[in-house]
């Protein structure tokens, strides 16, 4: 099958901010050339580690992020090599461009040089603060975003006095602002005339805090962060728990039809486990909010006897949204997602030879979004990409 | 950015028939609708295809009702609202009607609701051939655990995020800004533009499955080669980095109640500059300490030291005195912070701000996108339930007055059309 924007192309200035949106074209079968900088993209220096190997083209991170990319490096500073890039950009579609704000431009690639070489050209610049502002020359990272755009302060222990609010880990401030990317570019591909996009990682976090601001505009209270539950104005009863195996349970209770609710207390009931539950005053809306704290506790009480992958499976034949918790290394032998195909396969050739990679989670009927290749080796294609388009 | 309308939108022209629900569904068709497509609503007041973000609060005044809520209003911004109780046969045969007029259908019931409305892809393509459709769920329309229910929690738990954020040796923390309905709803919209990409390019139709948790678990990031290639079990170090790329990298208490600054380094110059900052001439000088390697062998030291600076220090003037000394440095916000205390957010117009007749004037949080020669953003409000029924029936599919007339005296469809019905509902 053929992927799902292999007519398209796109020139990513390697950089971490541009690396996941690149992944999201590249594995919907786009051509993506990524320009890395003499001495190769920075994140070739990012753990983890193929097998502990912590040298040259072994880095996982900038293998994840980077399937089936092809490797250009080109010496932005010199005046040849600044040629050859005008040239890459006028048989492109999008320009992924992460330097910082105004970096470009004091190369000699100001925003107008580079729609001159292709005014077709949806050039996306994503910048930790945005192009402009009296914050814009502020550098970021993942934590220093999570913490500025707000999602640090909604997650955290209620529990634990004193506790400091905690980040979500692995990129996720880089996930949000290069989807963004991703759908900004698309959406403009759809006007047919090029653009520049001023993308903001602040902007992008900022505007990713659940009910926050609502709750902050209608009732002038701040949402604060609760043990494994949403952030909220009041507390609110706990629904992670620890089943029999150790592991924990989300089991959420919130908009639980009555369907549901019958279905659970008669799961309790047949191990002797439903307490008071079976009394038909818990179908009252508003007994079931006053009593929420208690029933947890009995649901609580019920989650220890069992195994967490039970009461996931269980929890949810009887139409509750619960699940287990899992490890990232428990999705490895997951039935659901062999089935989906998540898990695939891509060829290194010598040494390392076939590896098990992370497919995508787009599932498409007549097309396909997914990894193909390894990532580049650093240059791997730039004698290629060098030539192209230069007629002297 | 507030609405000059002067300039077309990059979507004008593509109009949605949306059938989502929640941040994860509505949220998506939200992101269309700040880009310039026409997003039309069906919606009923009751189940299924009653949204109950709809009863959900904060509400206008704390009085609940269906057009009082606050975190609908702020998911639905942009949007129109068609009242039509699918569960009729008149009802069925509107929505196949208005399917020609429609460049995507987007919806986000459990799997099969659509096809027992005579909606599911086959039908609807035979209709439209060119049509973008997802259907957005928990665990996707196939394999073991596709009649499986999700919100973001529960998507946060099964694909493994839940599992890697929180304090080392303790339960996990939980993700509690509810990162996949919004991860959720950007994947969905991201979905939908591939599809309407793909179309422009071969004049193709296609059909998006999405799972919520499925995208969870890509979002994972290099955590799944590391698990995949190495046979790595990951665990959570609270706010250090998973792998060590940065340090120091945590959030340090600061003067005042619940009040932390976060600080990642990577860069020598970095570190030079945070020492500098600190006053730390002796770590500055420590060989030791000058390599990332070092550092992290070290990390309970170093991350003392800063904490011992910060404690006694305003975050703020804190995180300034950093910044300006070229050290990564952020305040953990809280939403009051970022709507009065941040002057990046409001150079930007992050905040919105709509004036709507029944929930009053409220902030609305933009879209992090500038596009040169185009109007994006939040432009309108959310629309009463069924407040443009008529007017899409009439001008869409050319029904007369009599015939909506009759369709809402027998309860085939529904409006709001005046304040007080909308008060009211």
């Amino acid at each position: 099958m053929t992927g799902t924007l292999e007519h398209l192309t796109v020139v990513e200035l390697a950089g971490p901010r541009t690396e996941w949106c690149g992944k999201l074209f590249a594995q919907a079968g786009a051509r993506v050339v990524l320009v890395e900088p003499p001495g190769g993209a920075e994140t070739r220096g990012y753990a983890p580690w193929f097998r502990g190997r912590e040298e040259a083209e072994s880095s996982l991170h900038f293998w994840h992020y980077n399937t089936d990319k092809e490797s250009v490096v080109l010496d932005l500073t010199d005046g040849e090599e600044r040629e050859a890039f005008l040239r890459l950009l006028a048989g492109a579609d999008v320009l992924l461009d992460g330097s910082e704000a105004g970096g470009l431009a004091g190369l000699g690639l100001t925003r107008d040089a580079i729609a001159a070489a292709n005014e077709g050209l949806v050039h996306v610049a994503l910048t930790p603060f945005g192009q402009e502002g009296p914050l814009a020359s502020w550098r970021g990272s993942d934590l220093v975003h999570q913490a500025l755009g707000g999602q640090m302060m909604m997650n955290g222990y209620d529990d634990m006095p004193a506790s400091p609010p905690i980040n979500g880990q692995g990129n996720q401030a880089g996930h949000m602002a290069g989807s963004w990317a991703f759908i900004a570019a698309l959406a403009a591909l759809q006007a047919g005339t090029g653009t520049f996009i001023d993308l903001s990682v602040h902007d992008a976090c900022s505007g990713m805090t659940e009910n926050a601001l609502p709750q902050f505009d209608y009732t002038g209270k701040v949402v604060t962060r609760r043990t494994g539950r949403h952030a909220s104005v009041a507390p609110t009863p706990a629904w992670q728990h620890r089943a029999a195996d150790g592991r924990y349970i989300n089991a959420q209770l919130v908009n639980v039809s009555p369907r549901a609710w019958e279905g659970l207390v008669s799961w309790l009931d047949e191990h002797g486990m439903a307490e008071d539950l079976t009394d038909p005053k818990y179908f009252v809306p508003e007994i079931f909010r006053e009593e929420a704290d208690h029933i947890s506790e009995v649901i609580g009480r019920f989650v220890a006897t069992k195994t967490a992958d039970e009461i996931f499976h269980g929890a949810q034949a009887r139409a509750l949204i619960f699940s287990a918790i899992l490890n990232p290394e428990d999705l490895l032998d997951d039935p659901h997602l062999a089935a989906r195909d998540f898990w695939i396969e891509l060829d290194h050739g010598e040494p390392e030879g076939v590896l098990p990679y992370a497919g995508s989670a787009f599932v498409a009927q007549h097309s396909e979004v997914r990894p193909r290749r390894r990532a580049p080796h650093l240059d791997e294609h730039g004698d290629a990409i060098r030539g192209e388009g230069d007629t002297t | 950015m507030p609405a000059s309308g002067s300039l077309p939108g990059p979507l004008d022209g593509i109009r949605v028939l949306d059938f989502t629900r929640h941040l994860a569904g509505a949220g998506s068709t939200r992101i269309l609708a700040t880009l310039g497509a026409e997003i039309l609503r069906i919606e009923w007041p009751h189940p299924p295809a009653l949204d109950f973000l709809r009863l959900s609060g904060p509400h206008a005044d704390g009085r609940p009702g269906m057009n009082r809520g606050g975190f609908f209003a702020q998911i639905n911004v942009g949007k129109r609202s068609v009242a039509i109780d699918m569960s009729t046969d008149a009802g069925k045969d509107i929505a196949r009607e208005l399917i020609p007029h429609c460049d995507v259908i987007a919806e986000s019931f459990s799997p099969g609701v659509m096809k027992r409305w005579g909606l599911d892809y086959e039908s609807v393509r035979a209709i439209r051939p060119d049509i973008i459709y997802l259907s957005a769920s928990g665990f996707g329309q196939t394999g073991p655990y596709a009649g499986y229910r999700s919100v973001g929690p529960t998507a946060q738990a099964y694909s493994g995020l839940t599992a890697t954020s929180g304090l080392p040796d303790r339960e996990p923390a939980g993700w509690g800004f509810s990162y996949m309905d919004h991860m959720g709803a950007v994947m969905n919209a991201a979905a939908i533009l591939k599809g309407l990409e793909r179309r422009r390019a071969t004049g193709e139709g296609e059909f998006f499955d999405a799972g919520q948790s499925q995208h969870g678990c890509a979002l994972l990031g290099p955590m799944l080669l590391d698990v995949a290639m190495n046979g790595a079990q990951v665990r959570p170090k609270g706010n250090r980095d998973l792998y060590g790329n940065f340090c120091p990298n945590n959030a340090y208490r600061c003067r005042g109640e619940d009040s932390w600054l976060a600080i990642s380094v990577r860069e020598p110059e970095e570190w030079s500059a945070l020492c500098r900052v600190l006053g730390a001439d002796d770590l500055a000088e420590r060989g030791d300490l000058a390599t990332l390697a070092g550092r992290l062998a070290h990390e309970d030291e170093v991350d003392a030291r800063i904490e011992a600076w910060t404690r006694d220090r305003n975050a703020r003037e804190a995180m300034v005195a950093l910044q300006e000394a070229g050290v990564p440095a952020g305040v953990a916000q809280t939403v009051e912070d970022k709507v009065h205390g941040d002057p990046q957010l409001a150079f930007r117009e992050l905040y919105t701000t709509l004036d709507d007749p029944v929930l009053g004037e409220k902030r609305y949080e933009d879209i992090p996108v500038q596009m040169d020669g185009f109007e994006v953003g939040v432009q309108t409000p959310s629309p009463w339930l069924g407040a443009d029924t008529r007017d899409v029936l009439r001008d869409l599919l050319g029904y007369p007055e009599e015939r909506l007339e009759q369709l809402k005296a027998d309860a085939i469809i529904d409006d709001a059309i005046t304040l007080e019905e909308a008060q009211r509902a």
